[in-house]
C-alpha cells in the first residue's frame, strides 16, 4: 500500500524535476536548442499568423456587412456557386464553381427592369432597388477624384441601412421620376473636393467618355462607424439618381450590374433570397446570377479563407514533421551523452518508466519552448502587420490552444523513440559509459 | 539471521561468443549490521558480486535472499528498482555524481523517485553529518575527490537504506581522504546500523570491516 500511496506522489515529483531538468539543459545549450525547436517554431509561427490576419479580415468584414444594414439581400450578375440559388454540386463545391468557369464572372449586366418588378411581388421583400455603376470622373474647380459612382432608386436608403448621411438629404421619389441631376457623395470623395468646405448646394461635374454634366450636391455619406480594413472603398460610395444615370450615362438603357432588396424585418433573409433566385430562375433559363444574404458574403469570405489556412497548414505540417525529426534526433543525442546519468538514475531507483517519463518531458518541452516562441513570434508580427497595413489580426484563444496541443503532440511522439532507448538501457552498462 | 543470503549463485556473460564465468558457485551470507571486505585480484568476480548483492544484476541459476525475499532472474525490473530505491545505498570509486547538479540536487536525487516529502532538510542535514554544510550548492568540478565521495554517501543515505554497498570507496583517493571516508563507514556500521559491502585491494582499508571475503576466478576461496 506504502508504494501505491508514493506512486502519485512520486509521479508528481519526477514530472516537476524532469520540467526543471529540462529547462535547465535547454538553456544550457540555447543555440542547440534554437536549432531544434526552429522548424517548429516556423510551422506554428506561419499557421498562426496566416489563422490571425483571416481572422482579422473576418472581423473588418463582418463589421462592413453588418454596418450595410442586415436583411440585406444583393443580387449580382454570375455564378458564383454560393448563396441561395446554388445546386447542390456547387455548394459542396463552395466558391469553386466561380474560379472553374471565368465566363460566369463576366456575365454582368444581365438584368432587366421586369426582374425588378417580379422581385417586388415576391413575398417577404420590402423594397428592390436596381443599381448601375457609372464610370466617370467628378470634379470641383481644378480638384478631380474618381470614386464608385452608383446610381439607385430612394429606395436604397431602406435598403443600405448602414450607410448613413452626414449632411444634407438623399433624393426623393419625384427627383427620381424628373431624373433631376442630384448627388450625394462619400467622404472622401467630400474631403477630396471640398476640405473643410461645407458641400452642400455646391455644383459638381461628372465627365464621362462623351460629355460633362453638371449634378447639385444635396448630401454627404458619413464615415462608417466602424473602421475596417475596407474604409477606403466604402468611403467613395457615391450616389445619383437610377433614372438620371440611365439617360445620362447609359443611353437610356437599363444597364442593370446589381439588385439590391430589403427582406421585411420579420423574415428570414435566407429564405427571401431562396424565392427571389427561384423567380429570377423562371426568367433566366440559367443560373447566370447570385443571390446573396448577409449569411452568404460571410460564408464566402469563410470558404476562402479556409482553404488559405488548410494550404499553408499543409505546408506547415511539413515543417511540423521536420521539427519533430529534429527533436528526435537531438533526444537521441541527448539520451547517449546522459547514459551514464541514466546508470546513476537507475542504480539508485528510478524505473525504466521513470526514466522514460523523464525524457519524454524533455522532448515535449523542447516543443513547448518553441511553441511559446512561435507565439511570441506570432504576437510581435501581427502588432507589425497591424502598423503597417490596414489590416488587423486578431490571435484568438482556439489558435493558441490548438498550436500548444500541436506542440505536446508532437514533442510526444517524437520523443518517444528517444525516451524507450533511454528507459530500456542496462544499468550496469550504463554506469560503465565513459 | 543473514540480511544477504547467496546460494549457489552463477552467473556467466558472453562477451564476442567467449562464455566468461562470473560468479561459479557462490555461497555467501551476511548478517545484518555487519561491515564485510570483499578483496581480490582484477576480474574475480567481486564487482559482479557486488552488482549482483546490489539488484543492478540477477543471477543465472542459484538463490539469493534479500532480507528474506527471494530474487531470481525473473524478478521483475520495475521490483528490482523499488528495492534498490528502499534497501540499498551505493557508492563508486568514480563517485558517479550528476556533474551539472550541485551537491545538495545530487543527494536530493534518489528521493525523488521514493516520493520523500522533507527531501531538502533530510539531504542538508546528512550534507551536514559528512562535514559539508558549506559546500552544498557546489557543483561537483568544485570539490576535492574526499568531498565528492562524501556527497556520494549522503546521496545513497537518503532514502535510509539498510545496505550500504561500495565499490572501491578509496581508490581514487589519498589516503587521508580515504581514512575519512572509512571513519564514516565504520560511524554508520556501528551507530545506525547499517550493513555494509565494501570492495577494496586496500590492506589497510579492509582492516576497518569486520571480516574479509577474498574471491578468485569467480570464486569465494
Amino acid at each position: 500500500m506504502k508504494n501505491r500511496f508514493v506512486g502519485l506522489n512520486t509521479i508528481f515529483m519526477i514530472i516537476f524535476e524532469s520540467i526543471k531538468l529540462a529547462l535547465k539543459s535547454i538553456w544550457a545549450h540555447k543555440i542547440r536548442s534554437f536549432l531544434t525547436m526552429l522548424g517548429i517554431i516556423i510551422g506554428i509561427s506561419s499557421v498562426v499568423i496566416l489563422v490571425s490576419i483571416g481572422e482579422g479580415v473576418k472581423n473588418d468584414v463582418r463589421k462592413l456587412v453588418g454596418d450595410l444594414g442586415s436583411n440585406m439581400i444583393f443580387v449580382i450578375g454570375g455564378d458564383l456557386g454560393i448563396g441561395s440559388n446554388a445546386s447542390t454540386s456547387q455548394s459542396q463545391g463552395g466558391i469553386k464553381s466561380a474560379f472553374g468557369n471565368p465566363a460566369n464572372l463576366i456575365a454582368n449586366n444581365i438584368f432587366t427592369i421586369d426582374d425588378i418588378n417580379a422581385i417586388e411581388k415576391v413575398s417577404g421583400v420590402r423594397n428592390v432597388t436596381p443599381v448601375s455603376v457609372i464610370s466617370g470622373l467628378i470634379s470641383y474647380g481644378d480638384k478631380t477624384t474618381s470614386p464608385i459612382i452608383s446610381s439607385a432608386k430612394p429606395s436604397i436608403q431602406d435598403i443600405l441601412t448602414g450607410v448613413k448621411l452626414d449632411k444634407g438629404r438623399y433624393f426623393t421619389d419625384q427627383e427620381e421620376t424628373d431624373h433631376k441631376s442630384v448627388i450625394i457623395i462619400g467622404d472622401t470623395v467630400r474631403s477630396t473636393l471640398f476640405g473643410d468646405v461645407d458641400p452642400i448646394g455646391k455644383k459638381i461635374k461628372i465627365s464621362s467618355q462623351k460629355k460633362d454634366y453638371e449634378f447639385e450636391i444635396i448630401g454627404t455619406f458619413a464615415k462608417p462607424t466602424t473602421s475596417t480594413s475596407f474604409s477606403g472603398d466604402y468611403n467613395t460610395f457615391t450616389l445619383i439618381p437610377y433614372s438620371t444615370g440611365k439617360i445620362l450615362f447609359n443611353d437610356n438603357k437599363d444597364n442593370i450590374m446589381r439588385i439590391g432588396i430589403r427582406a421585411e424585418d420579420n423574415t428570414d433573409p435566407k429564405v427571401v433570397s431562396k424565392a427571389i433566385a427561384n423567380d429570377l430562375l423562371t426568367r433566366h433559363k440559367k443560373e447566370e446570377f447570385t443571390v446573396m444574404s448577409q449569411d452568404d458574403m460571410l460564408g464566402m469570405l469563410d470558404t476562402v479563407m479556409n482553404m488559405l489556412t488548410a494550404f499553408v497548414s499543409a505546408i506547415a505540417a511539413i515543417s511540423l514533421v521536420v521539427g519533430g525529426v529534429g527533436i528526435m534526433n537531438i533526444m537521441l543525442v541527448s539520451v547517449t551523452e546522459r547514459t551514464r546519468e541514466i546508470g546513476i538514475r537507475k542504480a539508485v531507483g528510478a524505473t525504466n518508466g521513470a526514466i522514460l517519463l523523464q525524457f519524454l518531458i524533455e522532448a515535449v518541452f523542447v516543443s513547448i519552448v518553441g511553441g511559446i516562441i512561435s507565439l511570441g513570434l506570432v504576437r510581435i508580427a501581427t502588432e507589425i502587420i497591424e502598423h503597417y497595413t490596414e489590416l488587423s489580426p486578431a490571435i484568438t484563444s482556439s489558435s493558441i490552444i490548438i498550436s500548444m496541443g500541436v506542440c505536446i503532440g508532437i514533442g510526444i511522439i517524437f520523443g518517444l523513440a528517444p525516451a524507450i532507448q533511454a528507459s530500456r538501457k542496462d544499468p550496469i552498462e550504463a554506469l560503465r559509459y565513459e | 539471521m543473514n540480511i544477504i543470503d547467496l546460494r549457489n549463485l552463477n552467473k556467466t556473460y558472453n562477451k564476442g561468443g567467449a562464455e566468461i564465468k562470473a560468479l561459479i558457485d557462490i555461497n555467501l551470507g551476511i548478517k545484518r549490521e555487519e561491515f564485510v571486505a570483499i578483496m581480490g585480484p582484477s576480474g574475480s568476480g567481486k564487482t559482479t558480486l557486488l552488482n549482483m548483492i546490489g539488484l543492478l544484476d540477477t543471477p543465472d541459476s542459484g538463490k539469493y535472499l534479500l532480507d528474506n525475499r527471494e530474487i531470481t532472474n525473473k524478478t521483475g525490473q520495475d521490483t528490482l528498482a523499488s528495492l534498490r530505491r528502499d534497501k540499498i545505498g551505493f557508492v563508486f570509486q568514480s563517485y558517479n555524481l550528476l556533474p551539472k547538479a550541485t551537491a545538495l540536487d545530487n543527494v536530493i536525487m534518489p528521493a525523488i523517485y521514493s516520493g520523500l516529502s522533507d527531501r531538502t532538510k533530510i539531504a542538508k542535514d546528512l550534507l551536514k553529518q559528512v562535514g559539508l554544510e558549506k559546500r552544498i550548492n557546489h557543483l561537483p568540478n568544485q570539490l576535492s575527490g574526499g568531498e565528492k565521495q562524501r556527497v556520494a554517501i549522503a546521496r545513497a543515505l537518503i532514502n535510509s537504506p539498510q545496505i550500504l554497498l561500495a565499490d572501491e570507496p578509496t581508490g581514487n583517493l589519498d589516503t587521508k581522504s580515504g581514512q575519512e571516508i572509512m571513519k564514516i563507514f565504520t560511524d554508520l556500521n556501528k551507530n545506525k546500523g547499517l550493513t555494509i559491502v565494501m570492495i577494496t585491494h586496500e590492506p589497510d582499508i579492509a582492516k576497518y570491516a569486520q571480516r574479509t571475503i577474498r574471491m578468485k576466478d569467480g570464486k569465494i576461496i
